[in-house]
This record gives C-alpha cells, sequence and structure tokens, in this order.
C-alpha cells in the first residue's frame, strides 16, 4: 500500500480539498491497523490551533503608525525607500510624461484642424482619436479614462482644481477617482452625467441617435440638458439609452426601434454578458474586441464603420432587420463579413474603403 | 474556535470534519477592498491591516530575513493598496492580490541588493509554532511542545508552504501560483509536513 497516498489525501482533507470519491479512498486506505483514527483527530486539531504571531501588537502598532504617517504626508517624507518604490515613480513619471505627449500632439492637431469650438471659454485639454485608434488619458485627479477611436474628450485646464468637468463626444470608458466634495460631470450630447468616483462607459457618438451610459461599479445620476428636472439614477450593471429628442422624432427608422418606443426619452436596461465568452459588449472594445450581443445588422454596421474605418452602404432595407451575437478580435473587415454571412444570407462588394451590403442572389 | 459539528460519520468510518479556525475568515477582504474602493474607506485599511499585518510579515520575512526590510516592505504592501485603491474592485481574490504585492515587493528588495538568486533556495529560517490558546482538544502540552519542535525542524521552503496553507484561506493551487511551484509539489510538501508532525508524536500507518 502505497504510504505517500495516504499522506496526500491527507494533505487535501486538511485544506478542504479533497473530493468525495478521495474521502471514501482514504476511508478505506486507512481501514488498516495503526492509528488512522487518531491520525484523523490529530489533522483537525492541528487545523484548529492557529499559529502563533511572529508579531507582537507593538510591531502592529508601529506598523500602523508608519503607515498613517505614510498617508498623511505621502511617500516623500521617508527616510528610506523601498527599491520598488523609486521605480514606480519612474514609472508614474513616464506615463505622465506619455499622457502630456498624446494632449500635445492633439493640441497641435486641434490647431491644425480648426474642429468645432466646444461650448466653454475656458481654456481646455483636448484629445483626439481617429482612424482607429486609441488613447488612455490620466487626469490630473487621478482618473482614467480610455478613448475610443473616432472620439474627442476635453477638459478644464483647472481641471479638479475646483470643479471636475469633461467633454466628449465619442466613446469612452471612464474610471474616476473618488472625490465626495468634488463630483465630476461627464457632458455628451443632450446628457450629462454626475459621478463621484465610479467605472462606466459612455457612448455618445455626433452620428448616433442615442447616448448610452453602462454602469461598471459604484453610482452615476444622469441628467438630460433639456430637461434639468429629470434625474435617473443608474446602478451597477445598469445602462441607459437616451434618444436624441431631434434624431427620434425626424428618423424614420430609429436606431434602437425595437428598444426604445419612440414617445420614450430615456430607455433603462440591464448589462448582459454574452452568454459564450461572458464579454461585456459595452466595454468589450477596451480588450480590442467588437462585441455584439442581439444587436440588429444597422448599428452593428455602423459600430464596423469605426472599428474598421470604413463606411458601409445597405442596397436593401430588410438586411439591417438581421441581428447578430458575437465579437471580433483580431479578424480583418473581409474575415468579419463573411463570419457574419455564415450566419445571415447576404453579399457584400468593398472598393478602397467603401463597403456595399446587398441581398443574396438566389442560387 | 470551534466551528461546525464535530463529528460527522462517513461511511463506517469516523472522519473528523472541522473548519479551520480562521480568525480571518471574520474578515470579509473584498467587502473591505470594496469599502477602500468606492468609499475611499479609511478604517477598511486599518481592519485590513490588523488581520493580515502579521500573515504578510511572516512571509516577507522569510524572504529576506531582515526585521526593519520586512517593516519597510510590508508597510509599503499596505501603503500601495491606499493609493491604488481605485482599482480594487477589480480584484478577483484579494487575499492572493496582497501575497502577490508582498512578494513582488520582496523580490525586489532582493533583486536591488543582488540577492536574486532562487528566492525559494535561500529562504530564510523564521520562527513557526503553535499558539498556545487553550483548546478542548486532544492535544496536551506535551504533544504540542513535540509537534512544534517538528514544524521547526521543517525545511524552510515545506515550513514557507505549511503556514502559508494553515494560516490563509488559500487553496493549494494559488499557493503554487504565488510561490511559483506545481500544485503537485504544494501537496507533496504538505504531505511531507503533516507526516513529519505525525511521526513525531509517534503516529505512523506502518505497524
Amino acid at each position: 500500500m502505497p504510504d505517500s497516498r495516504i499522506w496526500e489525501l491527507l494533505a487535501r482533507k486538511y485544506n478542504n480539498e479533497i473530493s468525495a470519491e478521495e474521502l471514501s479512498e482514504l476511508g478505506r486506505l486507512l481501514q488498516q491497523p495503526g492509528a488512522a483514527h487518531h491520525l484523523n483527530e490529530l489533522l483537525a486539531d492541528l487545523q484548529a490551533i492557529p499559529l502563533k504571531k511572529i508579531t507582537s501588537d507593538a510591531d502592529e502598532a508601529k506598523s500602523r503608525n508608519a503607515l498613517r504617517l505614510l498617508l498623511n504626508t505621502g511617500s516623500e517624507t521617508r527616510k528610506t525607500i523601498v527599491a520598488g518604490e523609486v521605480r514606480r515613480k519612474k514609472r508614474y513619471a513616464l506615463w505622465a510624461a506619455a499622457s502630456l505627449t498624446i494632449i500635445i500632439a492633439a493640441a497641435g492637431f486641434m490647431l491644425n484642424n480648426k474642429q468645432p469650438e466646444t461650448p466653454l471659454t475656458a481654456p481646455l485639454n483636448e484629445v483626439v482619436t481617429n482612424g482607429g485608434s486609441k488613447s488612455t488619458v490620466h487626469l490630473p485627479d487621478g482618473s482614467s479614462v480610455i478613448l475610443n477611436t473616432g472620439s474627442k474628450l476635453s477638459y478644464n485646464k483647472d481641471f479638479a482644481a475646483g470643479t471636475r468637468e469633461i467633454y466628449l463626444s465619442g466613446e469612452a470608458f471612464f474610471d474616476i477617482a473618488k472625490n465626495e466634495k468634488m463630483p465630476l460631470v461627464v457632458h455628451a450630447g443632450d446628457v450629462d452625467i454626475l459621478v463621484k468616483g465610479t467605472i462606466f462607459n459612455v457612448k455618445a457618438y455626433a452620428e448616433d441617435s442615442t447616448v448610452e451610459a453602462s454602469l461598471i461599479q459604484g453610482v452615476i445620476e444622469v441628467f438630460s440638458k433639456n430637461d434639468r428636472e429629470r434625474k435617473i439614477m443608474l446602478r451597477p450593471n445598469e445602462k441607459i439609452i437616451i434618444g436624441k429628442t431631434s434624431t427620434i422624432s425626424s428618423s424614420a427608422e430609429a436606431e434602437h426601434s425595437t428598444l426604445l418606443p419612440k414617445e420614450a426619452v430615456f430607455f433603462l436596461g440591464k448589462i448582459k454578458p454574452n452568454p459564450v465568452d461572458s464579454s461585456i459588449s459595452e466595454i468589450a472594445w477596451i480588450q480590442n474586441k467588437l462585441a455584439f450581443y442581439k444587436e440588429p445588422f444597422s448599428s452593428l454596421a455602423q459600430k464596423m464603420e469605426r472599428w474598421y474605418n470604413v463606411s458601409i452602404q445597405f442596397n436593401d432595407e430588410h438586411l439591417k432587420k438581421f441581428t447578430f451575437t458575437g465579437s471580433f478580435e483580431k479578424e480583418d473587415i473581409t474575415e468579419a463579413l463573411n463570419a457574419l454571412r455564415e450566419i445571415a444570407a447576404f453579399e457584400y462588394t468593398i472598393e478602397n474603403r467603401n463597403v456595399t451590403i446587398g441581398k443574396a442572389k438566389k442560387q | 474556535m470551534l466551528s461546525i459539528g464535530k463529528l460527522i460519520f462517513y461511511s463506517n468510518y469516523i472522519i473528523t470534519v472541522r473548519c479551520k479556525t480562521m480568525p480571518h475568515a471574520l474578515v470579509n477582504i473584498a467587502g473591505l477592498f470594496n469599502r477602500m474602493a468606492t468609499d475611499a474607506d479609511e478604517s477598511a485599511l486599518w481592519d485590513l491591516h490588523k488581520a493580515y499585518f502579521h500573515r504578510l510579515y511572516r512571509f516577507v520575512y522569510a524572504f529576506t530575513g531582515i526585521k526593519e526590510t520586512t517593516e519597510e516592505i510590508v508597510n509599503d504592501v499596505f501603503l500601495t493598496l491606499w493609493q491604488k485603491r481605485h482599482l480594487l474592485h477589480n480584484v478577483a481574490k484579494p487575499e492572493m492580490y496582497m501575497f502577490i504585492c508582498a512578494k513582488n515587493n520582496a523580490l525586489k528588495q532582493l533583486k536591488s541588493q543582488k540577492k536574486l538568486t532562487e528566492p525559494l533556495h535561500t529562504l530564510s529560517d523564521f520562527d513557526c509554532v503553535l499558539s498556545s490558546t487553550p483548546h478542548d482538544i486532544m492535544i496536551t502540552t506535551e504533544l504540542q511542545r513535540r509537534i512544534n519542535e517538528a514544524i521547526r525542524a521543517l525545511p524552510p521552503k515545506c515550513k514557507l508552504i505549511f503556514s502559508l496553507v494553515k494560516e490563509n484561506d488559500l487553496k493549494y493551487r494559488e499557493v503554487a501560483e504565488l510561490l511559483g511551484l506545481s500544485e503537485k509539489t504544494i501537496e507533496n510538501q504538505m504531505g511531507i509536513a503533516l507526516k513529519k508532525l505525525s511521526q513525531s508524536i509517534q503516529l505512523s500507518f506502518s505497524s
């Protein structure tokens, strides 16, 4: 009888990692002369007695005081700095420099291209992403924002000095540092979003008929600019789709017509992870994924336009109503369209960066 | 401290089932992380410090062997947790996260002192004995003395694994990941530890 097997099983049992089969195997193995019965008792008792601390209460208090001092005064006052700390500071500096470069580059780009003015008179920092690129912006208050392609983010030069206000056109993922005293406001299209410290995604492309906010963590309050009285509070895993009043009334086939009754301006929904890989389609773009869940072809095509930096036309209105679930990661536009063609019957042609989608020819 | 029913009859064999007494089981680390991340609640940091200071200390000391360095590294773990608190709600395994932070800090320190050869082969001998809390159990003072001697005599790596498993809510898989060893190695080492401890009180299968 292999002695080591018993010890292996006992070890597993010791850490409550033993399966029912292994437990009965252990039971059988222990049915032999010896002190097996006592052994079980011993192991249980061994589990029950804690290890003696190697530090005293005084050590603990000393550490607490040192830590309190570090928290209050910042790490500069430390006489001795752990090696890792120094490296970390350097890395922060590098990040700061990198994001500064992006801001400067973006500012330069803005000057050359004479982009439309934002509704602000105070000097602004602006970050713009174009042609399939993404950018991470580190704000002075410790918040970070990932900007999706084709988007523009701007904030006051004196951001976090008295107020925290961000203007967004396009899509961004926000990880906002908590500050109860200074709430942060994201202005996106007709919508203002008030936050105190949360993680959420906002999609507000000028050409879309809706503004979407998806909350991952914390609480946000959503206001419509037209109706300041109306305030909607979002809880984690909820999303809100706000129809732009002008587009909704004028557009014959509103993009989310199935989700969004014409008379409603707000639509509140749940963030649904994709059952296949539990990815959340609202924020999949951060991981370089284009994910979609029961998405109509019309809005998927819009996403693909941004994703692949192409323009997509439909020859047949009927095709827009197809719905798809899935995600693209490394696929190019041809592979993506071919994959979609596996599910639904349509033909496509690509010329330069123009994609035309039409009805499948009858065989 | 003894939780759960003491005895459960399993087939016709008596198997004692008891939860590992884990004072920290009362501490909901994920909850503390969340309070730090969403509410910037400093009291959560102190609760965490209270529950984990001595455990991280033992772990880090095994690598460094120097009291002052260990203190600094452990303080730095808590400082970093606080400074990066807004990232903490994404942490899937909070306990692992703290130990991995502690290990990384310790290895960086060793590297800066050019001591980094094979950290697991140059572990320092650290004190590891059972506490003398009185229990309504079979282990008498004499037995406990013998067990403590056996723990002391364990090779450093085996002792580190034993203390990590015993003191924390870590699975063998997690301890393996933390130390860069295979799960099989962890189980083997735990088997060796239990065998040595049992032998110390003259319990054996070979009759």
